[in-house]
């Protein structure tokens, strides 16, 4: 057995091991940037290895882990969120006087280990496995402040609940292995399509839907999110709305269209009843937040809310649309927050009138925070748009016309709360005068963010293009 | 030239570039960037219209290629993008140039410019295009750049709000047109509108599908073309800069949604029941805005109302089965509308004022405003031989060879209002007495670079409907025409309603306005619940304030109270019950093993204590939705499913 293909997270693991070692060892003043230096470092090798790894290379250890496309995307995409994340966290972790600031980036870089083997599962243990190495660091993560009540508040509620949820997840994998006796999604795709859709399967599959659909806040079990979004350090933040997230929407796409494909007209059904119901409340709790970061937390589970309608539609086209839809949603959401870290190492209460005059403070941000939400609400020559575009299109495919009417109509209503911000950058007078001071890695993620929203909205057809390739049936 | 045709939208794109990045070093001398780039995009349009006499163009190729994907780049040129190029670039050009004049000394001089090319860029990218890709593109720039262009001067909250309104109204006209678009090709696999339209005649597609589809369609129509019930943004969008008003409402962002329901003519004719009801709100549309057009006092909400009545003309020729007609009077209307709103502009700029009721007798004042704005007046009116007589004859002839006579009627009645509220306002802008004097005494004409376009807007105006008149032997409607066209055949019954209703319409507003022989106060008294009815625009807007607005807020408030009060009572009941048991359970261990297992009824008070202290928390209440959401979910599966 070769283990070459996965020589991308070996390389990883041997960072993360590494680094441990610097925490421990390094007491050097600049300790926070040395380990930023080394955690870019270590993310920046584990891409190169990727680049060179052969990318499909098929079922691996047992079936353990499915090499193909879409781990491929995936596999590309966490580590490339770890580096934004790591340039937010450094003048942050600074700022707000954090404890031992060098563990942070090791933790971080476990979640990212942890979703890259959520993506590249091929059965139900290494899912889990990924999924609790993610949740995990997650906690720990929420709760980094610790001098901050509202920190700590965060990581005990994420964690309470993160608990409840995996264990509702396991029951449900425990029941599918008694079905089926296999952990192998294979092996039980095989099984289920022999037997059909009895009573307790269906039983199975409740749980395994509620307890993914807790991982990516989709509402009614959305509750913990906005308290976790608000109280976890901003960066952090920024990671749990994309990171997690979107390794949680691999896991989806792994267990229920390699898995239980055999049932897909009703677990689509159920995504398309989860997307109504996700989208329409995140998007009308959102108008009333006072805060950016619940505003965003909420904003980011109506999102979830569109994508799932790529599950709805149950097509490979509504799984193209979906991760396409992710990749601009991950990138414009941390461009968004790496402006909203910028303005609360300043202001430090990240409410929405920190905002106000922000177009005379730093043009530049607001600016970039207009083209960010532009995206966010699907406006074309933005990322946003065509993955909105595929949604639809692969909604209106599987004739679900009601849910992309649905969703049009929610995008309108987000118009209402991106504007509150823009109105205060714009059009009110700033509170606090004076050019706001923002640190170089910053304006980087910013920068890049934007290029990746714009680019991505002008040049989309080789990233759509390699999409397919990855995801086509067959 | 016509093989070239797409440079025309890239121009002006040029030039949004060059201000955009230069606006500081240029100043005010970005306006002849602007000018410039049209005009030479005018010249462009000259030479393609002249080679589109001799046939169509089209070019396609494939941008992107996915699967069974097949996303379009390309354009065409045909009878009806070429006359839309010229009345684009035409009126573009003319804002501009009165732009120099009109935004003199305005805090963001660059900004408008820029905006007002990137808008003509879209309008023109928009009927250039061949396939709804890049017609929805650009027509969410446009939808993007009017917004800015409405709110320029976003420090008068009526600006911002105005153009928040519009952007968020026809936003819901383009949901339709986006669901139709994909519905389109999900069941064409084009984006084309020729391919889509060849498949549809074919009998390829269900007929049910299609008029799904081309009402879907229509709707973004409605939005961009601010037809009842989506008209509210137009009248509101009047805070803008008025050379803005003139562009958005003359020849751009408003055409755009009659240009849309031509370009798709070929879906919309293959099924009868939506033409039908493209005719319909077109008329009530025409009707309705004219009568609210009667009791308007500011001069631009006039024109405003105007504005929306006459696009509803267009759609009632378009849905009465005169594609002919529907083009024709959009044409003629841009160089009318433009002319009015400039002219108008002109007026407001000598005054400092929008209320009519402030003016008055300003003819001697301003002689040039005056005759050009007579002259728009009388071909907005329909009174022959300007070019709005012969337009709003052939759809009015149209309307008359439908099924429905009542639309006619619509018309008829609709001709009449038109010309009695142009006549209205003509005489208390510019006839009788000053009515503010000191207003007056400080009025003077705009300088040339004002006044000229006014001229070259007027004669378009008196003219442009001649190559739709016998005399040029409907030239317009040979070159103008879908499918192979059929004349309808002309009507003297028709024609001699047309100018009467025209006549009248005049009549009463000299009557009532000029030789006051009847009173206006005591027509107002008479007919109060009428008028209040129409001066408040028939409470369309409180309407939807009342029901969507009001609605929207209740909604996210029970939301709100569902997740307070609820869910936190439900765990408070849940925690109150576990109080009592571990209350009860306390007595049992105090009175009946009494005693003996202190410890243990010690230890369950100390866990029902803190029980009751997590119990306030929130947590719970987030655990007891996780767990209903499983039981809900169990059931709802098993009575699905299986």
């Amino acid at each position: 057995m070769s283990y070459l293909p996965i020589l991308p997270e070996i390389v990883l693991t041997a960072a993360i091991l590494f680094l441990t070692l610097v925490v421990v060892f390094y007491q050097g003043e600049n300790r926070n940037g040395v380990m930023m230096t080394g955690t870019i470092f270590g993310l920046s090798v584990t891409l190169l290895t990727l680049a060179f790894v052969p990318p499909f290379a098929g079922y691996l250890f047992s079936g353990m882990l499915t090499l193909d496309g879409m781990a491929f995307f995936f596999r590309w995409l966490f580590p490339a969120v770890g580096l934004f994340v790591a340039f937010m966290a450094r003048e942050f972790l600074e700022v707000k006087k954090a404890e031992n600031p060098g563990e942070f980036y090791v933790i971080l870089l476990l979640a990212i280990l942890g979703m890259m083997l959520m993506a590249s599962s091929g059965d139900l243990i290494t899912i889990y496995l990924g999924l609790e190495l993610t949740s995990i660091s997650s906690y720990i993560l929420a709760g980094y402040l610790r001098e901050d009540p509202k920190s700590g508040e965060a990581a005990i509620k994420y964690f309470l609940m993160g608990a409840l949820a995996s264990g509702v997840l396991l029951f449900g994998m425990s029941l599918f292995y008694g079905l089926t006796g296999a952990t192998n999604l294979v092996s039980i795709s095989g099984i289920l399509h022999q037997v059909g859709a009895p009573p307790l399967v269906l039983a199975a599959m409740v749980f395994l839907i509620i307890g993914l659909g807790f991982k990516v806040a989709a509402v009614p079990f959305h509750m913990w999110a906005p308290d976790a979004y608000e109280g976890a350090p901003t960066p952090v933040t920024a990671f749990f709305s994309v990171g997690p997230k979107a390794a949680a929407f691999a896991a989806i796409i792994r267990v229920f269209t390699d898995g239980l494909s055999s049932l897909v007209w009703e677990w689509s059904l159920a995504f398309a009843v989860l997307a109504l119901i996700t989208m329409t409340l995140g998007n009308l709790t959102a108008l009333w937040q006072k805060n950016v970061k619940r505003m965003l937390a909420y904003s980011s589970i109506a999102h979830a809310g569109y994508i799932m309608v790529g599950l709805a539609a149950g097509t490979w086209q509504g799984t193209v649309a979906m991760l396409l839809y992710l990749l601009a949603y991950v990138f414009t959401n941390l461009g968004i927050f790496a402006v909203v870290t910028a303005l609360g190492n300043r202001e430090g209460k990240d409410e929405l009138t920190d905002f106000t005059g922000l177009s005379q403070r730093s043009p530049y941000l607001a600016a970039a925070l207009v083209v960010f939400f532009l995206s966010l609400i699907g406006i074309p020559f933005t990322a946003g748009f065509f993955g909105k575009f595929l949604l639809f299109g692969a909604a209106v495919q599987s004739g679900l016309v009601w849910l992309a009417l649905v969703m049009a109509v929610n995008s309108a209503i987000s118009v209402g709360y991106y504007y509150t911000v823009v109105r205060n950058m714009y059009l009110v007078a700033p509170k606090n005068k004076g050019a706001l001071p923002v640190a170089g890695e910053l304006k980087l993620v910013v920068t890049v963010a934007l290029l990746v929203t714009l680019i991505l909205g002008l040049f989309f057809e080789p990233v759509l293009g390699r999409l397919v390739a990855f995801t086509l049936p067959g | 030239m016509i093989e070239q045709a797409w440079i025309i939208a890239i121009i002006p794109i040029v030039a949004w570039l060059i201000i955009f990045l230069f606006a500081k070093a240029l100043k005010e001398k970005v306006a002849y960037v602007g000018i410039l780039a049209m005009g030479i995009s005018l010249l462009l349009s000259v030479l393609t219209f002249s080679e589109a006499l001799g046939g169509t163009v089209e070019k396609s190729f494939p941008w992107a290629v996915v699967g069974d994907i097949k996303i379009p780049v390309g354009f065409q040129v045909d009878p009806l993008t070429a006359v839309m190029l010229l009345v684009i670039t035409i009126v573009s050009l003319m804002v501009q140039i009165y732009s120099v004049g009109y935004m003199h000394g305005d805090v963001r001089y660059a900004k408008y410019y820029a905006i007002v090319s990137l808008f003509s860029a879209a309008m023109l990218g928009l009927v250039l295009a061949n396939n709804f890709f890049w017609l929805v593109l650009s027509w969410e720039i446009m939808g993007l750049s009017s917004y800015l262009l409405i709110s320029h001067w976003y420090e008068k909250p009526e600006a911002a709000a105005a153009g928040m309104k519009a952007f968020i109204t026809t936003r819901i006209g383009d949901i339709g047109l986006l669901l139709g678009t994909i519905m389109l090709f999900v069941y064409t696999h084009s984006f084309e509108f020729n391919v889509i339209a060849e498949k549809i005649h074919a009998g390829e597609i269900n007929q049910g599908i299609v008029t799904v589809a081309a009402l879907l369609v229509f709707a973004g129509g409605v939005g961009k073309s601010a037809q009842f019930p989506l008209h509210v943004w137009l009248p509101d969008a009047m805070a803008g800069p008025t050379p803005g008003s003139a562009l958005i409402h003359a020849a751009t962002m408003v055409a755009a949604g009659v240009y849309l329901v031509a370009r798709a003519y070929g879906i919309f004719v293959a099924t009868p029941y939506a033409l039908f009801w493209v005719a319909l709100i077109g008329g009530f549309t025409a009707l309705f805005a004219a009568t609210i057009a009667t009791v308007m006092t500011d001069i631009k909400k006039v024109l405003a109302y105007s504005t929306v009545s006459q696009l509803g003309y267009m759609m009632l020729g378009l849905g009465a089965g005169s594609y002919t007609a529907g083009i024709f009077h959009l044409m003629t209307h841009a160089f009318f509308k433009s002319l009015l709103f400039l002219g108008s502009g002109s007026v407001i700029h000598a005054v400092h004022s929008q209320e009519m009721h402030e003016m008055g007798g300003l003819r001697k004042k301003l002689p040039i405003t005056y005759w050009t704005f007579l002259i728009g007046t009388a071909a907005l009116a329909g009174i022959p031989p300007f070019s709005g007589f012969w337009s709003k004859d052939e759809i009015l002839l149209a309307a008359y060879r439908s099924p429905y006579p009542v639309l006619f009627w619509m018309g008829v009645a609709t001709a009449g209002l038109t010309a009695y509220y142009m006549t209205r306002a003509v005489i208390l802008t510019f006839f009788g007495q000053p009515r503010d004097h000191h207003k007056y005494e400080h009025a003077h004409e705009s300088p040339p670079v004002m006044t000229v376009p006014l001229v070259i807007l007027a004669t378009l105006a008196a003219v442009s409907g001649l190559p739709g008149s016998p005399f040029l032997h409907n030239a317009f409607g040979e070159f103008v025409k879908f499918g192979h066209g059929h004349e309808a055949e002309p009507s003297s019954f028709v024609m001699i309603i047309a100018i009467s209703a025209a006549l009248l319409g005049v009549l009463a507003g000299v009557a009532i306005y000029g030789y006051k022989v009847i009173s206006r106060e005591k027509a107002i008294r008479s007919w109060r619940p009428l008028y209040l009815v129409l001066k408040n625009k028939y409470y369309v807007d409180e309407f939807y304030m009342a029901i969507f607005v009001r609605g929207t807020v209740l909604l996210a408030e029970i939301v709100g109270f569902f997740d307070r009060y609820i869910i936190d009572g439900l765990v408070n009941l849940v925690g109150w019950l576990g109080m009592q048991l571990s209350f009860l359970s306390g007595l049992f261990d105090k009175y009946v093993i009494d005693g003996m297992v202190n410890g243990v009824a010690a230890i369950t008070m100390a866990l029902g204590n803190s029980a009751r202290r997590l119990q306030t928390g929130f947590v719970q209440s987030y655990a007891i939705t996780l767990f209903a959401g499983v039981v809900i979910g169990l059931i709802l599966i098993q009575l699905i499913g299986g």
